[in-house]
C-alpha cells in the first residue's frame, strides 16, 4: 500500500490529525483531506497564487509545500474567515470589503487574495496603493483588473483601524440607532466548544462568562490567524 | 461627468431595481469558501481521469500499448482512441457554424490515426486516486512516425508542407469574402490617398483561473448521465454530448455548471476530455472527476485571434474615408472548435467599418488548418480582431495625411440620425451617439492640453503618447433566422421561466450561465423592477438542463441583452396575467387597473388595490380566477432579438515610453462606454474593468509562441504573461447612455467592450509616442524590446 504519514495541523483554530502520502502537497491535503475547498487551484508552477493560504501568520503558496513540511503548524484558511475576532461575528472586513467595492467577479481567485490582504494588514494597516498592488503581485486575476481588489483591502484597512479607535476609546462602539456592540479588537463572539484555546475563561474554553474582555491579551489567543503580528 | 442614468429603463412600476448598484447576490458563498467549483464536488466512489497527450505538433500513431499503465495498482482502466470507436457512440466532436466550401476533417474524441497538435489526447487513464491516474500516464508507451509540422497560418496555406487533414491539401479550411470588391477597388482608384498596415494579432490563451473540470456520474439502472462541468453554456454542451460524442438522448443527460471560475470564451466550447470523462464513467460504471492542470489549460483550451493581416484604407485629402480592403490569413488550430469559423469571418468582417461611414468594404479571410491548439472564440472574438484592423488603419491615416487622428475619427463618425445605419460590411448598427462618448472621452484627459505638454514634452526629450480606441462591438447574435443563413447551426434566441411562488416570492429559470458576470444579482433586478417586488424576493437560478428545460448560454455579450431581454418580456407575461386577476377580483375592467410599485389598483380608487404578491397567492389557490383562466403564475418565454446591439463607446490612453529602456508607463486609461440602459453600474463598470485588463494584457504582455519543433514555448504561467497587479494601472470609467431600441430593457451588453477597445487604444498610444522615430505601428505585444528595436537601440 501507499507510504502515509500522520501529521498534525491547527487549521482555523482546530487541531486535525490527518494521514498524508509523503508527496502529498498542501494544497491537496487541505483540499481532499480537511474537506475545505475554499482554497483553490489555478495552477501547478506557483504563479497563480489561489491557494493562498497562512501558515503561522504568513502568506503561502499551499502548492509549493508538501503537507508534511507544515505539520505542527497553524494554517488559516478562508473558511476561518468569520471567526476571526476582527470579524465580530459577522463577515470579516476583508470580506465585506470585497463585496462592498466588487472586488470579486468569478471568486476563484478570492481566497487567495483575501490571504494575501490579511497577511498585508496584520503586517501593514495602512498600505499605500502601490503597497497593497505589490502585496498581491503574487495573486492573479483575470477578472477584475484588480482595481477594486485594491479598494476592497483599502476597505478593510479603514474599517479595521475605526475598529481599533473603538477599541482604543473603551472598546465599544455606538451604532446609528443608539445599539452598542463591542468593537473588532474585542468581540469574540463565537459559540461555546467552536474553539477552544484551553485557557480559563477564554476561547471556548472553561467559562465563567461567553464573551471575551476587553483587553488585548486575550486576542493573542488561538482566534487570530496563528499569531498576531501586529 | 457622467450623464449616465438608467431610470426608466423599464416599463416596470418602480421598484426601483433597475439601475441600481446593489451588491452582488453571488457574493457571500464565494467569500466565504462554501460556494463551489466542479473540483469542489466529490460522489462517493469518484474515480479520477488524467488524459495521456500528445508530445508532438504533428505525428502518425504507430501503437500504443498500455499494459504497464494497466497494471499499476490502482489504475482501473486505460482506453485508446480505438476503445471508444469499438464502443460505438458517434464520436464526433462537431463545428457549430458552417461556411461555404468549408472543409470538415473528422474530429475525434481521442486521436486514432494521427496527432495534429502538441496535446492532443491519446489516452484516458482510471485511477483510484489523482495521483494513481497521472502516475500511470508515462507508462502508456506510443510510437509515433513524427511528420512536418506547420504552426503558422500564412506557412500553412503557402509554403510546401504536409496538409494537418488529408482533406485540405492546401491547408484551406475556408476562403471567405465580405463585401463588394469592384466598389472597393474602384473607391481606392478615385480615392486622394492609401495607406496601409501589415500586422500581427498573435494567439492568445484566455487563462480563467479555474481550469477546465468535469465530474461524470453514469447511471447504468436508467441510463441517465449527470455531468458536472466548467461550462458557459450548459445546454449547448448537452445538445452535443446528445448528437455529437456521446449518442444519448438529449433527455437522459443533465449537464451542471456549478461555480464557474472565469470563461473568456474557453468555457464555451465542447472539447474532448468532457466527452472523455463522460465516457468512461459510462465505461466503468463509476463516478469520474477529471480536473485540467494549468499546463494542459495552455494546451488544450481554445485560444483566440492569431491573424495575419494586410489592411489598407483609401481617403480623400479632407479626411473622408472611401473604403478598406483587408486580407486576413486566420491560424484555426489543427481542428474546428464550435465557432472557429464564424470567429474570424462573419464575427471579424461585419465590423470592419467600426463607428465610420465608409461607402465600400471588401475583406477576404483564409482560415488556415494549423499544427496548432484549436483557435476559437476569445473575450472580443473577431470584433476585437476586426476593431484593432479599422482602428489601426485610421491612425495610420491619420498619420499619412498630417492629421490629427481624433479629427479624422471625428470627421467619419457615423452621425446620430443616421440611425439605423446600414454598413457596408453586412450590419444594420441599431443606435449610436458615437461622438457624444468621444467628445466625454477626450474631456476626460483635456485632449488638446495633452497634445500641448507632448509637443513641450518632446523638446525635452521625452515621449508621451496618446492613444484612442473608437469602437463598436455586435453583441447578442441574432436573430436566429440571420444566423441561420450565415452558416450557424445554433439559434441566437434566449429562453427564461418567471415564476410566483404561491407565497410569493419570485424564482427566475435563466438559460444563460454565469462565470462571474452577476447574473444572479443583474437578473433579479430586471425581473424586480417588471414585478414590483423586492430583489430580494427574487431567485435567479442557472446552469442546471434538468432545472431550466432550454437555452443557449453565456458568449458574444449576450446574457444581458438577450437572456435580460427574455426575463422581462416573461416578467410583464406574468404581470398581465396578474393583472387580469386583480380585475377579476376587484370587478372591474383590466384596463382600470393601474400597476404602481407591486400594486394594482382601481383607477381614480387608489384604496382599491391588491399587491402583486398577494395576487400569487390567489393564482395558485385557484379559487377565484377570471372564467376560463388556468391557475398559476408562470410564464415560459423564448425571446429571438430582431438584431444584434451594438454596443460603443472610446477609450484613451496615455503612455510615456522610454526609448532607451523600451518601458511603456500608462498614465491615465479613460475609458468611456455606453452600452445602453444599465442595469448595474457597479457590475457593469467591473465587467469594463477586467475587459481593459485583458486588453492591455494582449497588446503589452500575453501571446503563445510555437517554437521550432511545433511546441508551446509559453506553457505556463511564468512563460505566458497574465497581468498581476503591478503591471496595470487605475482605470477611470465612465458612461454615456445610448439605449437599443429594439431590446425590451434598452441594454446592449458589456461582457467585451473593453476588451475590444483596450488594445488598440494601447497600440495607439505607443505608436503616437513614438512619432518623432517615424513608427507608425508595433505588433502586440508591445514588449520594451520590440521598443527598443523600432526606436534604433539595435543600430
Amino acid at each position: 500500500m501507499t507510504d502515509t504519514r500522520e501529521i498534525t495541523l491547527t487549521v482555523n483554530g482546530t487541531e486535525h490529525t490527518i494521514e498524508v502520502e509523503p508527496r502529498q502537497l498542501l494544497v491537496h491535503a487541505i483540499r481532499e483531506e480537511l474537506d475545505l475547498t475554499g482554497t483553490h487551484i489555478g495552477c501547478d508552477t506557483g504563479n497563480c497564487g489561489a491557494c493562498t493560504v497562512l501558515k503561522d501568520g504568513e502568506p503561502i503558496k499551499s502548492c509549493l509545500m508538501f503537507a508534511t513540511q507544515a505539520a505542527g503548524s497553524e494554517l488559516a484558511t478562508v473558511e476561518g474567515m468569520e471567526e476571526l475576532p476582527e470579524a465580530r461575528g459577522e463577515l470579516h472586513p476583508l470580506q465585506e470589503g470585497f463585496r462592498e467595492e466588487h472586488g470579486l467577479q468569478c471568486g476563484y481567485c478570492t481566497p487567495g487574495m483575501l490571504m494575501s490582504g490579511k497577511a498585508l494588514l496584520d503586517e501593514n494597516p495602512n498600505p499605500s496603493e502601490a503597497e497593497i498592488r505589490e502585496a498581491i503581485s503574487g495573486n492573479l486575476c483575470r477578472c477584475t483588473g484588480y482595481q477594486n481588489i485594491v479598494r476592497s483591502i483599502e476597505y478593510a484597512a479603514e474599517e479595521l483601524e475605526e475598529g481599533e479607535i473603538a477599541a482604543a476609546d473603551g472598546g465599544v462602539t455606538v451604532d446609528g440607532d443608539g445599539s452598542t456592540e463591542a468593537s473588532a479588537s474585542v468581540d469574540y463572539d463565537i459559540p461555546d466548544g467552536e474553539f477552544d484555546c484551553g485557557a480559563e475563561n477564554c476561547c471556548g474554553g472553561p467559562t465563567t462568562d461567553r464573551k471575551h474582555g476587553g483587553s488585548t491579551t486575550d486576542r493573542e489567543h488561538g482566534g487570530d490567524f496563528g499569531g498576531d503580528s501586529r | 461627468m457622467s450623464d449616465a442614468d438608467a431610470s426608466g429603463a423599464s416599463d416596470g412600476d418602480g421598484s426601483g431595481a433597475f439601475g441600481a448598484a446593489i451588491e452582488r447576490g453571488e457574493d457571500v458563498p464565494l467569500l466565504t469558501g462554501s460556494g463551489e467549483y466542479t473540483d469542489d464536488i466529490s460522489l462517493r466512489g469518484t474515480t479520477h481521469l488524467a488524459i495521456r497527450r500528445s508530445d508532438h505538433a504533428h505525428a502518425r500513431i504507430e501503437s500504443i500499448d498500455t499494459s504497464d499503465a494497466e497494471a499499476m495498482e490502482g489504475v482501473l482502466a486505460v482506453f485508446t482512441g480505438e476503445d471508444v470507436v469499438e464502443s460505438g457512440v458517434p464520436n464526433t466532436i462537431p463545428t457549430a457554424w458552417d461556411l461555404p466550401g468549408l472543409v470538415q476533417p473528422q474530429y475525434r474524441m481521442l486521436a486514432t490515426d494521427k496527432v495534429r497538435h502538441e496535446g492532443t489526447p491519446v489516452a484516458a487513464v482510471v485511477a483510484e486516486t489523482r495521483h494513481a491516474a497521472s502516475d500511470a500516464l508515462e507508462h502508456i508507451h506510443v510510437e509515433y512516425e513524427e511528420l512536418e509540422h506547420v504552426t503558422d497560418p500564412v506557412d500553412a496555406v503557402e509554403r510546401d508542407v504536409p496538409p494537418v487533414h488529408d482533406e485540405a491539401e492546401d491547408n484551406v479550411a475556408f476562403d471567405f469574402e465580405l463585401g463588394d470588391a469592384d466598389a472597393t477597388d474602384e473607391a481606392f482608384a478615385d480615392a486622394d490617398r492609401v495607406a496601409s498596415v501589415d500586422l500581427r494579432q498573435p494567439r492568445l490563451i484566455p487563462n480563467a483561473m479555474e481550469p477546465r473540470a468535469a465530474l461524470a456520474d453514469w447511471e447504468e439502472a436508467t441510463g441517465k448521465l449527470r455531468l458536472w462541468m466548467t461550462s458557459q453554456n450548459p445546454h449547448l454542451h448537452r445538445m452535443l454530448l446528445s448528437a455529437g460524442t456521446l449518442g444519448l438522448p438529449e433527455n437522459k443527460i443533465q449537464v451542471i455548471a456549478p461555480e464557474v471560475g472565469g470563461g473568456f470564451g474557453s468555457k464555451i466550447y465542447h472539447y474532448p476530455d468532457e466527452a472523455v470523462t463522460a465516457w468512461c464513467s459510462m465505461q466503468l460504471g463509476r463516478p469520474v472527476k477529471w480536473q485540467a492542470t494549468r499546463s494542459e489549460s495552455y494546451l488544450t483550451d481554445c485560444h483566440g485571434r492569431d491573424h495575419v493581416t494586410t489592411g489598407e484604407i483609401a481617403l480623400d485629402d479632407d479626411g473622408t474615408i472611401r473604403g478598406v480592403r483587408v486580407e486576413t490569413h486566420a491560424g484555426l488550430g489543427a481542428q474546428l472548435s464550435q465557432f472557429g469559423t464564424a470567429t474570424p469571418s462573419y464575427l471579424y468582417a461585419t465590423v470592419l467599418s467600426g463607428q465610420y461611414t465608409i461607402p465600400a468594404i471588401h475583406c477576404r479571410v483564409v482560415g488556415a488548418f494549423t499544427n496548432t491548439t484549436p483557435v476559437d472564440a476569445y473575450r472580443g472574438a473577431g470584433r476585437a480582431e476586426g476593431i484593432y484592423v479599422i482602428e489601426r488603419l485610421v491612425d495610420v491615416a491619420a498619420r499619412e495625411l498630417e492629421m490629427d487622428p481624433a479629427e479624422l475619427r471625428r470627421r467619419n463618425l457615423v452621425p446620430p440620425d443616421e440611425f439605423p445605419y446600414e454598413s457596408a460590411a453586412a450590419l444594420v448598427y441599431d443606435s449610436g451617439e458615437y461622438e457624444r462618448a468621444m467628445d466625454l472621452a477626450l474631456e476626460h484627459v483635456d485632449y488638446e492640453e495633452l497634445r500641448e505638454r507632448q509637443r513641450e514634452l518632446r523638446d525635452e526629450g521625452r515621449y508621451i503618447g496618446i492613444g484612442i480606441g473608437s469602437f463598436i462591438e455586435s453583441a447578442g447574435l441574432s436573430p436566429s433566422g440571420l444566423a441561420g443563413d450565415l452558416g450557424a447551426q445554433a439559434g441566437g434566441w434566449e429562453s427564461s421561466i418567471v415564476r410566483f411562488d404561491s407565497t410569493g416570492s419570485v424564482t427566475v429559470l435563466a438559460g444563460t450561465a454565469d462565470q462571474g458576470q452577476g447574473h444572479r444579482t443583474t437578473y433579479a433586478q430586471v425581473a424586480a423592477e417588471e414585478l414590483g417586488v423586492s430583489v430580494d424576493d427574487v431567485t435567479v437560478v442557472e446552469g442546471d438542463t434538468d432545472r431550466i428545460p432550454q437555452g443557449m448560454g453565456t458568449y458574444g455579450s449576450r446574457s444581458a441583452s438577450v437572456g435580460g431581454g427574455s426575463i422581462a418580456r416573461g416578467a410583464r407575461e406574468v404581470r398581465e396575467k396578474a393583472r387580469r386577476i386583480a380585475a377579476h377580483q376587484l370587478e372591474t375592467s383590466v384596463d382600470d387597473i393601474e400597476f404602481d410599485d407591486g400594486e394594482f389598483h382601481v383607477a381614480g380608487a387608489p384604496d382599491r388595490s391588491l399587491h402583486i404578491q398577494t395576487i400569487a397567492h390567489e393564482a395558485y389557490l385557484g379559487h377565484d380566477l377570471p372564467e376560463g383562466m388556468d391557475p398559476g403564475l408562470e410564464e415560459t418565454n423564448f425571446y429571438d432579438p430582431e438584431n444584434f446591439t451594438y454596443p460603443f463607446g472610446t477609450h484613451v490612453a496615455v503612455v510615456e515610453v522610454e526609448p532607451e529602456t523600451g518601458e511603456i508607463e500608462i498614465e491615465r486609461y479613460v475609458a468611456v462606454d455606453d452600452c445602453g440602459e444599465i442595469i448595474n453600474p457597479m457590475i457593469v463598470e467591473g465587467q469594463v474593468h477586467g475587459g481593459i485588463a485583458q486588453g492591455i494584457g494582449a497588446a503589452l504582455y500575453e501571446g503563445a509562441a510555437y517554437d521550432d519543433d511545433g511546441h508551446l514555448r509559453t506553457r505556463r504561467m511564468d512563460e505566458y504573461v497574465v497581468p498581476h497587479a503591478t503591471q496595470l494601472p487605475d482605470f477611470e470609467t465612465d458612461n454615456t447612455v445610448t439605449p437599443s431600441p429594439h431590446n425590451p430593457i434598452g441594454v446592449k451588453g458589456v461582457g467585451e467592450s473593453a476588451t475590444i477597445a483596450a488594445a488598440p487604444t494601447i497600440v495607439s498610444a505607443v505608436a503616437d509616442a513614438l512619432e518623432p522615430f517615424g513608427v507608425d505601428h508595433l505588433d502586440m505585444p508591445i514588449t520594451p524590446e520590440s521598443v527598443w528595436r523600432a526606436t534604433g537601440g539595435d543600430n
